[in-house]
């Protein structure tokens, strides 16, 4: 039976951090395989990583304002956000691990 | 900025890491004793657990991009050029996710009723992965800095 107790922003950043830590690690792997990419993030804010984070923290804030908006309060209960948190900690902190092991 | 001024720098970068992890582990032993009582001292200490690691991550943050490629360069030249390669890549972009983590933690203890059990476990769920990966990003600062100085044996003891 499906919780209710957790309020809708909550739901929104959990739910964001989960999803945004997935897409950071994608988002490694992509400017690791596309030197020009790579580059062109460079090139527009000095530095690789700083684009990346302002490109990720950006999407977190964003997504967990939309999801806090647009989420049903009924569809995710704590439990359910803990283990998609959980689940998301464990793919993109493994796969990037993987990645770099294998880079 | 001076020598000294650099590695103050860095050095009180890893200060607010610690800190962080610290306030996260004090945090966790208050929500596993959960009372009425406790609950202004969690969401003190899951707002300062957030400071220190935003601190944390603009400090270490700017060091990174203004004056880390002078050490990278001399880890990359040494016999642990994995210290980089592996340790500062995983770390440096892992982080996010801590810090997306420490965002969070004070939205869920201001935002919903601690007292009951879901909450909580969520709280506990979030704090612990806090300090997991605040440890690991800890202990991979410790191999980067190693990486720096068996590059400079490296230089000086063939």
């Amino acid at each position: 039976m499906t919780n209710t107790t957790l309020d809708k922003t909550t739901i929104g950043f959990g739910l964001s951090a989960a999803l945004v830590s997935i897409l950071n690690t994608l988002l490694v792997i992509f400017k690791e395989m596309t030197p020009p990419f790579k580059k062109a993030m460079a090139d527009a804010m000095g530095h690789h990583w700083t684009t990346h984070g302002v490109i990720v923290i950006g999407l977190f804030l964003v997504l967990g304002f939309v999801l806090a908006g647009a989420v049903k309060p009924e569809s995710w209960g704590a439990d359910k956000l803990g283990k998609a948190i959980i689940w998301s900690v464990i793919i993109s902190g493994g796969a990037l691990a993987a990645f770099y092991i294998l880079h | 900025m001076s020598l000294f001024g650099i590695q103050v720098s860095v050095m009180v970068h890893v200060l607010f890491g610690v800190l962080g992890i610290i306030l996260a582990v004090a945090l966790l032993v208050y929500v596993l004793n959960m009372s009425e009582k406790n609950i202004p001292m969690i969401r003190s200490l899951s707002l300062w657990t957030a400071v220190s690691m935003i601190l944390s991550y603009v400090i270490g943050g700017w060091w990174y991009v203004v004056y880390y490629v002078h050490e990278r360069d001399i880890i990359r030249a040494g016999p642990w050029k994995w210290a980089h390669t592996f340790f500062m890549e995983w770390k440096e972009h892992f982080f996010f996710a801590l810090l997306f983590l420490s965002i969070l933690l004070p939205i869920i203890a201001y935002r919903n009723d601690l007292m009951v059990p879901e909450n909580r476990r969520l709280m506990v769920i979030v704090t612990a992965i806090i300090v997991l990966i605040g440890l690991a990003v800890d202990g991979s600062g410790a191999v980067i800095s190693r990486g720096v100085i068996v590059g400079y044996m490296g230089r000086v003891a063939p």
